[in-house]
């Protein structure tokens, strides 16, 4: 039987993380769930003991990407085939994780990313829109991404990802990066061979009273470390082509 | 400035350019604070290419 790991990130979200354990679990009693503390400073590890969530804890504040690789690397460790990742905050819809799942667990894709901006193939009307801001982001990393990897990218940006074994170790090496592994984690999955798929997931806004990780000068930040990183990546096109 | 002495200058900022690129590749240099030594090296060129602009900057400096 496949074993899945739900992971979940989560800095600060002692109020949104019981909601979406107890709704990853009532979506998918199957899965075991981690939630990765990222060296929160309120009571996120209580909430996660509480609702009964595997537990992994950073002693600070290491950041997102960091906090997936902790994740992941415990699937891998503990001899999971597959895993899951979603936000602590309830932005991910674990309705979808069925849909996000099942081209991994059919062996259709190593890599499936849970897109807002794909049409909205059950017609909820629910299509993200988001900030402006984003949307250009996203366009702009998809449209860099999709050229070095021949694919169409819609959402590079996307936390909501399901994972097979062999992209569990493209994610977990050494050279992956791990500040904000978004359109730079995509390329280097391509490039170790994965087969990535999108799929159409319900995105909600982030809660309106949490501080976002890409709050204050961090977009700058952001924009610029992807454009470095996928510059490198250009220049160096034998980085990442091995998997460990 | 002399071409001589531009070209000279510009092949080493070039080169520091170079080494910044290779140090954030391998990972030795982490890429969220490389942003400070890529300004450096703008500011560097700006100067290498617009030599009165290094002047009145002298100039201002004293």
């Amino acid at each position: 039987m496949n074993r899945i790991l739900a992971v979940i990130p989560a800095f600060n979200e002692e109020k949104y993380l019981p909601g979406v354990v107890r709704s990853v679990r009532r979506h998918r009693p199957e899965l075991d769930i981690l939630v990765v503390d990222d060296g929160s400073t309120d009571s996120t590890p209580e909430a996660a003991r509480q609702e009964g969530a595997l537990l992994a804890q950073h002693a600070y504040n290491a950041g997102y990407g960091v906090a997936i690789q902790t994740g992941l690397k415990y699937a891998l460790r503990h001899g999971y085939s597959f895993a899951v990742t979603l936000d602590g905050d309830g932005q991910h819809e674990p309705a979808c994780l069925e849909r996000i799942l099942e081209p991994c667990l059919a062996g259709k894709a190593d890599l499936v990313i849970g897109s807002r901006y794909l049409e909205d193939l059950e017609g909820t009307g629910r299509v993200y829109r988001g900030p402006l801001l984003r949307r250009a982001g996203s366009a702009l990393f998809g449209a860099l991404g999709g050229k070095m990897t021949g694919s169409r990218l819609t959402d590079p940006t996307s936390g909501f990802l399901a994972l097979n074994e062999r992209a569990l170790r493209v994610y977990t090496a050494d050279h992956f990066p791990d500040t904000y592994p978004d359109a730079n984690a995509l390329v280097l999955a391509h490039r170790a061979g994965l087969r990535i798929l999108e799929r159409s997931v319900t995105m909600y806004e982030s809660p309106r009273d949490k501080k976002s990780m890409h709050a204050g000068l961090s977009p700058l930040g952001y924009v610029f470390e992807m454009l470095l990183s996928l510059g490198l990546l250009s220049l160096d096109r034998k980085s990442g082509r091995k998997i460990p | 400035m002399t071409p001589q002495q531009k070209i000279a200058s510009l092949f080493l900022a070039a080169g520091l350019l170079f080494l910044v690129l290779e140090l954030v590749r391998r990972r030795a240099l982490r890429m969220e604070y490389s942003w400070i030594w890529f300004l450096a090296l703008a500011v560097l060129f700006a100067l290498l290419l617009n030599y009165d602009l290094t002047l009145t900057l002298t100039d201002t400096i004293g």
